[in-house]
């Protein structure tokens, strides 16, 4: 009911991002993802809410193949990627970030996403030094600009504080042209001044790429997105605008009530 | 419920065909035993008796593999703990047995003594050792390599270089008649195969105790800890039993194990040095075959290696060990975690580094270029004996080591087979080029040899790589290391490729632009060359968007994956590169020795490498060269330090130092040092501000 109100409601869109056509993922005996259809335009903002171990980063994991699906299809810009390994599904602009972050420790901020910007070049195996004037270098730093580390370039990324590996995670999911991007959980123990400059980022991306993000506080989800998905024991149970999910009772009682805080 | 094709939820369907073809192979092969063969078949296999004893012998032979894999098997599933000195645990067992038997007369103690002494060997090891390095597996892994080299060369030092054969009792000497019809004579009369009694009772003893190790891991309270403990190491520590209790009981048991099979396995063939490296391989290729931490996957494995083996010997002689090889490949590329491996296992905890390398400190430093002149002065002060022998040969370890620490330091891929990398173009050298054995020695030219040998070292390192990246993090030492016993033993069986024992002589350098490069100086100019370029090479590349991108990859695998990598190609891309290192390091290995022989690529030599990388230090890739110029130096002069020739176990004690205390090698050292005086002068720096502001 609440999918064909969703398809209804992007029938004049021009093509959608992302479609999941019933996707599924056990893990072992565990069901963490029964059975899930999304459709996320392209250029879409969309937010994830669920409460813990509603199966939001596992729907993530199905869609970037880092854990693939046990079941159900998953379609990116209308090409069935369900099989692709990883790399493959970034090379055609997906991008993500993680809950917990996954950096290089021994690299400093720069070269983490220098790297990150390579990934999808064709010069990945060069084993050329980068000249200082190289492009992808330039790229490289105007993201860092973007996410305000152009300051502790060369730092070491171990020695990062915990709210600039934050900033360093959206970097690296920003770097090379993506389409399309998901972000998991980018304000997790970030400080309010912190969470106003996640919220400044998201709004400064171009229009054309869109993304999902999951946000545990509702505030943060509700100024960076236009559309809510709500999910609940691995299963999407209400999409809405963010008006109407506030307002759903069903919601107040599963979430808000529980999981929130 | 729809399965997509890219998971392996089919595994039931695919087992159950797996069940279907074991079945069929079991019931040809026990037709095979049984009947009565026809004609063709008699001529087709050299005759019914030939090839029963070889399935005999395999599955006897198994049965000893089984014996010793399971310790193995069990210490790895449990505490990630590679131990790759269970083949020595494997050899002293059956030297304190034999010692034993022959002071009591009673071979029965010798087995209680060898099983005994060795358990409380393990516990020692667990509590005296490796407790201390909980959580760090590369570095027990280390530290197990350590202790293998200093328990070889004290076993030398003790037993002697000699081979010892046991005596059994006389009832379990002497042969037995068994069912098996291996012909009928024209007269109708029916000869049956006679066997050793002793081997069906190694068997025999094998089946009740891997029956009893399997029920006591399925059955018991503690055993299934065990094994929830194997899969999921977080669950042990909720369940509330005393973990370092349990991971000293089964690192005793894993010593008894190998105590136990050395004295049986030591009574069936014999007790000689270099049995240590035998049992090893068989362990590490039955685990990689049957899959970590498994005792049913122990017992598959040994029994496909055993029958591999001794099947092979019967009807390939001189290129058995190639089919152990490609059962191992085999299993890799099908099923990377092994046939009753767990993919969990496989995958859980990521070994930490044992020294990542960094690209920070990788410019040519002012000390860097201090050395180089000394270098380049050296033959001005040292006499030209001493510049080959000392200089050169540094400088070309120096060069293999510093392939391994480019897999290691910037690639976290501890790899052991970057000697027989180099090995491998040293053979092509003699093989392509000229030798003076009067076998093979094509005679082409040096400016295709050499290219061709460097490039296909390159080549079979990528192929290395690609096996041995299926898997992660520890394995790697694992499968690289089978590699290398491997192409040893091949090495030593093959004579038409390889020449055998002997290998090639007279390999020397052409002489180009007028220069004699076999004469002392100008070789060690060539190399002190070769090795300089690689240097700079290395240390220009670090910093390349390649250099990065691996270091990246050795940092976090998934992460590379998610901004577009293939993490399999940057790492067999890292095998090449580092293969192309080794290779021509190998060039320049065979013309200082003038020859190739196994003896050159032995595993004890291989390890040498890992030894000397890791007391360099990983870091910087000047590391590889410092600690080769220590290892060349203590080689030589090592009787004028200890007295005797007891080198390996001094090397081996340097290494264990360093490994416990240096994660650095002598780099780590060495920088120790030097922030302590920058701390200092930080330190007075920060007084004097303080002193300036007060008024
Ligand atoms: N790799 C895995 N192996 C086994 N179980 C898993 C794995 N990943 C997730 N699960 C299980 O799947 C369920 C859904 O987990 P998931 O991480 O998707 O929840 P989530 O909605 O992201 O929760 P949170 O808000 O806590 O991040 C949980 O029960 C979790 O334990
Ligand atoms: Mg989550």
């Amino acid at each position: 009911m609440s999918a064909s109100r969703a398809a209804e409601r992007l029938s004049n869109s021009s093509g959608f991002a992302l479609e999941l056509e019933n996707v599924g993922r056990q893990f072992g005996a565990l069901v963490a993802l029964a059975g899930v259809n999304l459709r996320v335009a392209a250029g879409e903002r969309r937010a994830v809410l669920g409460s813990n171990g509603a199966g939001k980063t596992t729907l993530f994991n199905a869609v970037t193949g880092d854990f693939p699906p046990t079941s159900g299809r998953i379609l990116f810009f209308g090409e069935d990627v369900t099989s692709y390994p990883v790399q493959e599904r970034i090379r055609r602009g997906l991008r993500r970030t993680y809950q917990i972050s996954q950096l290089f420790g021994g690299l400093s901020v720069l070269d983490s996403i220098f790297v990150a910007c390579r990934g999808v070049s064709r010069r990945r195996f060069s084993l050329l030094r980068p000249a200082e004037t190289d492009a992808t270098m330039a790229q490289a730093r105007s993201i860092a600009h973007m996410v305000h580390l152009d300051e502790i370039l060369q730092t070491p990324v171990a020695v990062l504080s915990h709210g600039q590996q934050r900033q360093l995670e959206i970097a690296l999911a920003l770097s090379g042209a993506p389409r399309f991007i998901l972000f998991d959980e980018p304000a997790a123990g970030l400080s309010p001044s912190e969470r106003r400059d996640l919220v400044a980022i998201l709004n400064a991306l171009p229009s054309h790429i869109g993304y999902i993000i999951i946000e545990h506080d509702l505030d943060v989800a509700l100024r960076v997105s236009t559309y809510v998905t709500m999910m609940h024991n691995g299963r999407i149970f209400k999409e809405g605008t963010p008006q109407e999910i506030e307002d759903d009772e069903q919601v107040q009682a599963i979430y808000l009530g529980s999981g929130h805080g | 419920m729809s399965f997509s094709a890219n998971t392996s939820a089919g595994g039931l369907t695919a087992r159950q065909v797996w069940r279907g073809v074991a079945l069929l192979a079991a019931a040809l092969i026990a037709w095979m035993v049984l009947g009565i063969w026809p004609g063709w078949l008699d001529n087709l296999l050299d005759g019914k008796k030939a090839f029963v004893s070889a399935i005999l012998n395999g599955v006897t032979l198994a049965g000893l593999y089984f014996l010793v894999a399971s310790g193995f098997t069990l210490v790895f599933g449990l505490m990630r703990n590679v131990n790759l000195a269970h083949g020595s645990l494997y050899l002293l067992g059956a030297y304190i047995g034999y010692d034993v038997a022959n002071w009591t007369g009673n071979w029965f103690l010798g087995i209680l003594a060898g099983t005994l002494a060795l358990g409380v060997t393990g516990a020692l090891l667990q509590i005296v050792v490796f407790q201390r390095l909980a959580g760090d597996e590369l570095r027990q892994t280390l530290v197990t390599i350590g202790i293998s080299i200093v328990l070889a060369d004290v076993m030398l030092a003790i037993w002697g270089g000699k081979t010892d054969q046991f005596s059994i009792p006389d009832w379990l000497d002497g042969a037995v008649v068994t069912p098996i019809i291996t012909a009928v004579k024209a007269n109708g009369q029916i000869v049956t195969l006679r066997y050793p009694l002793y081997r069906l009772v190694v068997l025999g003893a094998a089946v009740v105790i891997g029956v009893g190790l399997w029920l006591g891991l399925n059955k018991t309270k503690i055993g299934m800890m065990i094994r929830a403990g194997v899969d999921d190491r977080a669950m042990l520590a909720v369940t509330g039993i005393n973990v370092r209790l349990l991971f000293v009981g089964v690192f005793a048991i894993g010593g008894m194990l190998a105590g136990f099979s050395g004295v049986i396995g030591g009574s069936a063939l014999s007790v000689a040095p270099g049995e240590d490296v035998r049992y090893l391989l068989a362990s590490l290729v039955v685990v990689i075959v049957g899959g970590m931490g498994s005792i049913t996957g122990a017992a598959i494995g040994a029994l496909l290696i055993g029958l591999a083996e001794q099947i092979g010997l019967v009807y390939f002689p001189t290129y058995g060990v190639v089919l152990t090889f490609v059962i191992m490949v085999v299993t890799l590329a099908v099923r990377p975690q092994g046939v009753m491996g767990n993919a969990r296992t496989r995958n859980a905890d990521p070994p930490r580094n044992v020294s990542p390398g960094d690209i920070r400190h990788a410019a040519l430093s002012p000390a860097s270029a201090v050395l180089g002149v000394a270098l380049v002065l050296l033959p001005l002060v040292a006499s030209p004996f001493l510049v080959f022998q000392l200089g050169a040969q540094s400088l070309i370890l120096g060069l293999i080591a510093l392939s391994l620490m480019v897999l290691a330091g910037y690639g976290g891929m501890v790899s052991l087979a970057q000697l027989t990398v180099a090995g491998l173009s040293g053979y092509l050298v003699a093989i392509l080029g000229a030798n003076s054995t009067g076998i093979l020695g094509f005679g082409w030219p040096w400016q295709i040899y050499i290219p061709a040998a460097i490039l296909i070292s390159g080549i079979v390192a990528a192929l290395i790589g690609a096996i041995a990246v299926r898997t992660a993090g520890i394995y790697t030492i694992m499968i690289t290391l089978a590699v290398a016993t491997a192409f040893f033993y091949l090495a030593q069986q093959n004579y038409s490729l390889f020449n055998g024992h002997s290998g090639f002589r007279g390999v020397a350098p052409p002489n180009v632009f007028g220069v004699e490069w076999g004469h002392q100086i100008p070789f060690y100019y060539l190399t002190l060359g070769v090795a300089a370029l690689a240097y700079c090479g290395v240390v220009y590349a670090a910093r390349s968007t390649f250099g990065r991108a691996l270091m990246a990859t050795r940092d976090n695998p998934r992460r590379m994956r998610a901004i577009g990598y293939n993490v399999t190609h940057v790492r067999i891309a890292a095998y090449f590169f580092a293969g192309l290192i080794a290779g021509t390091a190998g060039v320049l290995y065979v013309w200082f020795n003038g020859r190739i022989s196994p003896g050159t690529i032995s595993v004890s030599e291989a390890i040498g490498i890992l030894v000397i990388a890791v007391i360099g230090g990983l870091r910087h890739p000047i590391g590889p060269f410092l600690g080769a110029a220590l290892y060349v130096l203590l080689k030589t002069f090592a009787i004028d330090v200890v007295g005797a020739d007891r080198f390996n176990t001094l090397i081996g004690g340097i290494f264990l130092a360093i490994v416990f205390t240096s994660p650095d090698g002598i780099l780590g050292l060495w920088r120790r040092l030097s922030p302590k005086l920058a701390g200092n002068s930080l330190r007075q720096q920060a007084a004097s501000l303080t002193a300036q502001r007060r008024p």
